[in-house]
């Protein structure tokens, strides 16, 4: 067994001829919390979807609790402790907010599920509330916490989310960074995917910056968030990010 | 007797096993993206071996339960044998591997049954139920009664149990199903299943009312289709809608203009929907 629950190496990623991740190392250790920030089109989604097998890893590999799941299909990485919320929330619009948390347990026993659930509503009680209402109906941030519930319905080792708090009100966003921080500390590892570097500095222990389809820092959240380059150049919060970064081209195929 | 009672009785009849294909097909569409050219085959299967029970002196349950089991296990071979193998090819490619089955499930039923008509009493022999001026064959409610009853065993299927709800969500974002642990190609083999347990009940009402033989299927499959396109292709109570609609036009244009362009009509109908409405009749269009 190795020390990590999620550990990936060297992992690269093309969509047709374009590669979109250059050779990623990214781990996770049990519990913790890490997060993944950079620029818009870095490579976070695609990091994360290559994690749970939405996409091919074309080099690489991905190890889940000392398993080698780069070949396994999005089911079975799943069902081995791997969760995504993905980008966009992704509720079943058109199931009830219960049905959405049980489709999350799916393939759990029914004391499990129970379990869970009471879990879910204690933690999201608007949800409770709503069990009942289809999850199209509900607003952006309660989708949210319906596509976080229905990830916690499964128990997972590891959480990937993406970009949770993308298009949700200032109040909204507040409200989920802390149920995020609430998620922190338990059995489940975090991996929370922001450009919102507010939310993901306060949820995270340690942070991974991407850049064009590569890792360009890591470290402790404390250093990167005071990292006067990383501020700059990596996550767009200045003027700087308008100029062109000097990295390599997002094209170049071996590293 | 009244004509237009008799066309309407026997339209609507014709029109729940129309229905029962569309659910069918509309089905399998929503959980894998493939149109199965091949479900009415199942229909035909269901109703030749129905009709083979009977004459061979099953009792009806007996009978019965070698049509669902047969037809059952054809869908389930076709999705093991055809589909799921060839599933990185993906369902538009996979459309033209159903047309292949279905040609298969009808050279196969010609080789084992001949081309011989199969006969099958009514489920309460001669007995006719009185309406208005007029009376209809027992067997026009058995119809009725059998489609409401397969429809709404489906719909509690879907919406009650914990298979129903994967299919669903497989249905409405197949992806983030995966997401969730459940594996497609199981969701798919549910699909074909549930639509090869329609087609047998499709075929086993039928039977009374249309010695089967082992051609039909390909009618009964267009029809069909065009009974989900109808519906929209992607609502199993627009496919009921639809398979009614395609039963009453047939009647209507057997009985009023001559059973010779009963076909066409049906098929105008359905080229008509593609070109106006390719969302079916009963969905907003461009939605
Ligand atoms: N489905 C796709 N097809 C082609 N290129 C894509 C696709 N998805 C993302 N890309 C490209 O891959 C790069 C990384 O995108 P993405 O992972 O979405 O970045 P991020 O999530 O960091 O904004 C971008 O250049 C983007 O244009
Ligand atoms: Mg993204």
């Amino acid at each position: 067994m190795t020390e990590y629950v999620l550990e990936a190496r060297g992992v690269a990623a093309r969509y047709g001829h374009i590669e979109a991740l250059h050779g990623v190392d990214l781990t996770v250790r049990a519990g913790e919390a890490v997060t993944l920030v950079g620029a818009n089109g870095a490579g976070k989604t695609t990091l994360l979807k290559t994690l749970v097998g939405l996409v091919a890893a074309t080099r690489g590999s991905i190890r889940l609790r000392g398993h080698d799941v780069t070949r396994w299909p999005v089911q079975k990485r799943a069902r081995a402790g791997l969760a995504l919320v993905p980008e966009g929330r992704h509720v079943f619009s058109g199931l009830s907010v219960q049905d959405n948390l049980l489709i999350g347990g799916h393939g759990r026993g029914r004391t499990a599920v129970r379990r869970a659930l009471v879990d879910v509503y204690d933690r999201f009680p608007v949800l409770a509330r709503r069990r009942r209402q289809r999850a199209g109906s509900l607003s952006g941030g309660e989708q949210q916490m319906v596509a976080i519930g229905r990830a916690l319905m499964a128990a997972p080792d590891v959480l990937l989310l993406d970009e949770p708090t993308l298009g949700l009100a200032p109040i909204v966003v507040a409200e989920v960074t802390d149920i995020l921080t609430g998620l922190t500390g338990g059995h489940t590892a975090i991996v929370l995917v922001e450009q919102n570097t507010e939310t993901a500095f306060r949820v995270a222990q340690r942070g991974y910056v991407l850049d064009r389809g590569l890792i360009r820092r890591t470290g402790d959240v404390a250093d990167l968030r005071t990292d006067p380059e990383v501020r700059a150049a990596y996550l767009g919060e200045t003027s700087r990010s308008q100029e062109p970064l000097p990295l390599p081209s997002p094209r170049k195929v071996t590293p | 007797m009244s004509p237009l009672v008799d066309f309407t009785v026997a339209g609507l009849a014709a029109g729940t096993t129309y229905a029962l294909v569309g659910v069918g097909i509309a089905l399998v569409h929503q959980v894998t993206g493939i149109i199965n050219f091949a479900q009415g085959e199942f229909v035909m299967l269901g109703a030749l071996l129905y009709a083979l029970g009977c004459e061979g002196g099953l009792p009806v349950s007996l009978a019965i339960s070698l049509a669902v089991t047969g037809t059952v296990a054809a869908g389930v071979a076709m999705q093991v044998l055809i589909i799921a193998p060839a599933r990185a090819a993906g369902p538009d490619r996979l459309i033209m591997l159903t047309i292949g089955a279905s040609i298969l499930v009808q050279g196969l039923c010609l080789t084992a049954f001949g081309a011989d008509q199969h006969f099958a009493p009514p489920f309460s022999g001669e007995s006719r139920v009185q309406f208005l001026t007029t009376s209809f064959s027992t067997q026009y409610v058995w119809c009725a009664v059998l489609t409401a009853g397969a429809v709404a065993g489906l719909w509690l299927l879907l919406n009650r149990t914990s298979w129903g709800r994967m299919l669903r969500a497989t249905a409405m974002d197949r992806d983030t199903a995966r997401l969730m642990g459940v594996s497609p190609q199981a969701m798919s083999l549910l699909a074909f299943l549930l639509a090869a347990a329609l087609a047998a009940a499709a075929g086993i009402v039928l039977a009374p009312l249309q010695p089967p033989d082992a051609t039909i299927g390909v009618a009964l499959g267009l029809k069909g289709f065009t009974a989900a396109v109808i519906g929209g292709l992607g609502s199993l109570f627009g496919a009921v809608v639809g398979g009614l609609v395609v039963g009453l036009v047939e009647a209507g244009v057997t009985g009023y203009l001559s059973s010779g362009y009963r076909d066409v009509i049906v098929f105008a109908v359905l080229l008509l929907t593609l070109m106006l409405r390719p969302h079916g009749l009963l969905r907003r269009s461009g939605s």
